[in-house]
């Protein structure tokens, strides 16, 4: 503390102002929280339990549920007799492969930690899918899956072809004619089921508790990753690929290109699908699988404990709104979906605006709200 | 004339700093990440021409700034380091708009304070105006910075502090503190207090000993809390410029090297040097165009932290939680339209500062023109849709969408096209209007 000497002081002053200083804010910021005016609506938020609660009521339930679909689709196609698939045998697995694109479409949105490792965002669910492709891999003995040239011709859209390109009873004839096409079949959910389990292992044993204790805002926290994955995926996979790219809309043309669609063969999971999508933002917003508000640490809950102004409450109502306005717009829409964005392209415009405004809400406003950087980068103008 | 102590303590000081400030740079990996990763950069305006360097000319930049600092800190060659580090620092920071921080500014002009301005042991004693022209950069920094501060939305919202400090709510046993709006009403108005009386404080014998452990305390909580970088520590180790000559002396004969301990002015029997008037003249034009520019954006009406003519190189620090979202759209002779998918093109944070500064929305477009030239031999026309948020506000359009940005240039012109701040239209609202608003733009 030399300095203090130039001013010819006792050296001992020097903790007075410092011990000013800060006694005083003390006092202020005591005093203000007394203050019984205080806004009685404001919700306090700690960043461990929303962590906590969104690893264990959203993303452990999500890949747990998918993995179990993965299986159950496997297990399907094991109690099949290759050669003797029957009808019956192809509306079983189109069931179960429904249900396991449904459930995708809750863990597609965790596009970060073990599942960027893995790149299970585009090992599950590339598309369109290359038929030509597929064809010409089903006799190949040596087929990798999971290479990056494989995926154009792997996943569930695959898996979609491969089951719902004709009828049940056609596809059943194909696959007992041609034993190569079941086994590939086979071998396409055996990759799945495997890479699903595998992701699932990594957070139960390892990731989660980094997850959970990470509990900055910096990038590379846990809250960065969780929520740029969670608007990547839902700017560029559901809005873009869903639906922006199928009804044209992003190109000069605006020419709609039917098979861009997601699950085309299936010709009546499309709109169910984007549906689901938007139920899993819905959950993951909200903290919990009950589809709507609730006591769980959700984002919702940060931003109401921001309290009753434009950036907090005020904004959450709107996504909330929002949400429930894009939903019912999806649903509006009819299956065959590549159908439809062709003779309904003005009525799927205006689901795509739906579907946009959550965009510049959650992109926007919700993150400047929960101020979570998007770089690691100083920055000192704003 | 004064001792030249004050100088060669901060010459020391600043020297120090920028050597670990270049050291951290490249640490932490951002000549990967801001200079040779990305794909477009955003030089400033009329710096354009300059050879945008490669892998092996950036690190020749660095260590040009590194043997600058090293020359810096010395006592024979110090001016010609400053003008090394000077060079090679401002060349990095006119490359990319992006990356502009108020105090990388206030680096370089403190480097070229020291390429004008001799701070040698031999010297003893300097014009006053030397010391003064430290003094007053230093002032303007705190005053107007504080001066920024005196606005609707950091005075009466808080803002942008009442969405920054919650985010440290996880803290242990403050934390709690952070989520409460008086926090930030108080974090508020006492920040524009330290800023608007840092420099008289500073100035006044009297008070400079109270408020130093202010300024100290302020200087490491924003380290705390923001992600600031070094220029907390550039700004407590500049500030002992402020302090008397016996502090100096005392403060590096606590050192055990006597090389580093300081000249006694006193005893000096030399003459100075006559410093002459044509380098005088240069200092105060210097300065005066420091008190000046940063008042530019007075030229222009409407709220500055929207259209941000003026806003850089005004010392205007933390005061903006902005970003925004764009969607640009190329239109060809035939006026189709398609997206253009721009986030292919940008770094995450040139995203997010091309969806918050108008400037940076025009240059984009011309870059996004020139592209589609080369790859596609085809003239277009660029419009942009950029959803922007300001200080908790909702966001909203911030470009008049139906303007072809390519026919703008980021002059001294008034930028009509950024949309009045405060417009109500909601994004849905805007999309079911747009053709309709189109055709009466047209």
């Amino acid at each position: 503390m030399t300095f203090l000497n130039s001013e010819k002081r006792p050296t001992g002053s020097a903790m007075l102002p410092v011990g000013f200083f800060i006694s005083t804010l003390c006092l202020v910021l005591v005093a203000a929280g007394c203050n019984p005016d205080s806004d009685a609506r404001e919700v306090t938020f700690d960043r461990g339990p929303f962590l906590e609660n969104t690893v264990q009521s959203v993303i452990l339930p999500a890949y747990s549920d998918y993995s179990s679909q993965c299986q159950a689709l496997r297990n399907a196609s094991e109690q099949c007799t290759a050669g003797q698939i029957d009808e019956q045998d192809i509306v079983s697995l189109r069931g179960f492969l429904r249900l396991t694109y449904l459930s995708w479409q809750h863990a597609a949105l965790f596009d970060f930690g073990p599942a960027a490792d893995r790149v299970l965002y585009l090992t599950t669910n590339t598309y369109p899918t290359d038929t030509s492709e597929i064809v010409a891999e089903i006799s190949n003995e040596n087929w990798t899956p999971g290479l990056p040239a494989t995926l154009n011709s792997i996943g569930l859209p695959a898996m979609d072809y491969l089951l719902n390109h004709a009828s049940a009873g056609e596809i059943a004839d194909l696959m007992n004619s041609e034993p190569a096409r079941f086994a590939h079949f086979q071998r396409l959910i055996d990759f799945l089921a495997e890479e699903s389990s595998a992701v699932l292992y990594a957070w139960e044993h390892d990731f989660k508790a980094r997850f959970v204790s990470s509990t900055g805002t910096e990038e590379g926290s846990s809250i960065g990753m969780l929520l740029n994955a969670f608007n990547e995926v839902y700017e560029q996979g559901i809005r873009k690929q869903k639906l922006g790219l199928p009804n044209g809309i992003m190109t000069f043309s605006e020419t709609p290109q039917p098979h861009l669609v997601e699950a085309p063969f299936s010709e009546t999971w499309s709109v169910e699908l984007m549906h689901e999508a938007l139920i899993g933002c819905e959950n993951l917003y909200f903290g919990d699988r009950m589809q709507g508000d609730s006591q769980q640490i959700g984002i919702d809950d940060y931003l109401k404990s921001l309290g009753d102004f434009e950036y907090g409450i005020g904004l959450h109502n709107e996504i909330s709104g929002q949400l429930s306005t894009a939903k019912a717009a999806v649903l509006s829409m009819q299956d065959p979906l590549g159908q439809y964005v062709v003779e309904n392209q003005s009525a799927t415009y205006d689901v795509f605006a739906e579907l946009q405004s959550l965009v510049v809400l959650w992109k926007v406003d919700m993150m400047s709200s929960l101020g979570v950087l998007i770089t690691y980068q100083d920055n000192d103008n704003d | 004339m004064v001792s030249v102590v004050l100088l060669i303590t901060l010459r020391r000081f600043f020297a120090a700093l920028i050597l670990f400030s270049s050291i951290r740079f490249i640490g932490k990996g951002w000549i990967e990440t801001q200079i040779i990763a990305p794909i477009w950069l955003f030089p400033f305006d009329g710096f354009e021409w300059l050879p945008r360097p490669n892998i092996q000319a950036t690190i020749g930049l660095f260590t040009g700034m590194i043997a600058g600092g090293i020359l810096l800190l010395s006592d024979k060659m110090q001016r010609l380091g400053a003008l090394l580090f000077l060079f090679c620092f401002t060349y990095i920071e006119v490359l990319d708009k992006s990356n502009y921080l108020n105090h990388y500014y206030f680096i370089s002009v403190i480097a070229f304070l020291f390429v004008l301005i001799p701070a040698k042991s031999s010297h003893h004693k300097v014009p006053k105006l030397f010391l003064w022209s430290f003094k007053l950069i230093i002032s303007i920094v705190y005053f107007y910075a504080g001066l920024a501060k005196l606005n609707a939305d950091w005075m009466l919202h808080a803002q942008p502090l009442c969405l920054w400090l919650p985010q440290h709510s996880s803290l242990p046993l403050v934390g709690p503190l952070f989520q409460l709006k008086q926090t930030a009403y108080v974090f508020s108005w006492m920040g524009a207090a330290f800023d608007l009386l840092a420099p008289f404080a500073l100035l006044s014998n009297r008070w400079r000993p109270f408020f130093y452990p202010v300024l100290v305390a302020f200087h490491v909580l924003t380290w705390l809390l923001f992600p600031i970088g070094v220029f907390p520590w550039v700004m407590i180790a500049c500030t002992t410029v402020f302090f008397r000559d016996d502090w100096h002396h005392k403060f590096w004969r606590l050192w055990p090297w006597p090389s580093v301990h300081l000249p006694d002015a006193d005893k000096s029997t030399s003459t100075p040097p006559d410093w002459g008037l044509g380098m005088k003249t240069v200092l105060v034009v210097f300065l005066l165009f420091q008190m000046l520019f940063p008042w530019r954006h007075l030229a222009h009406g409407g709220s500055l932290y929207w259209h941000e003519f003026g806003y850089r190189f005004g010392w205007r620090v933390m005061l903006m939680e902005k970003s925004g979202y764009t969607t640009y759209f190329v239109e060809n002779s035939a006026g189709e339209r398609q997206v253009f998918p721009i986030e292919k093109f940008l770094t995450p944070n040139q995203l997010k500062m091309v969806g918050a500064k108008p400037d940076l929305v025009v240059q984009t477009a011309h870059l996004i023109r020139k592209h589609w030239k080369d790859e596609n031999n085809e003239d277009v026309k660029v419009r942009a849709e950029v959803w922007a948020t300001l200080n908790g506000r909702r966001s909203q359009l911030m470009i008049d969408p139906f303007v072809d940005l390519t026919s703008l240039e980021n002059d001294w012109s008034k930028r009509n096209y950024v949309l009045p701040l405060d417009s109500v239209i909601r994004p849905k609202q805007f999309w079911q209007l747009k053709d309709s608003l189109e055709n009466a733009h047209r």
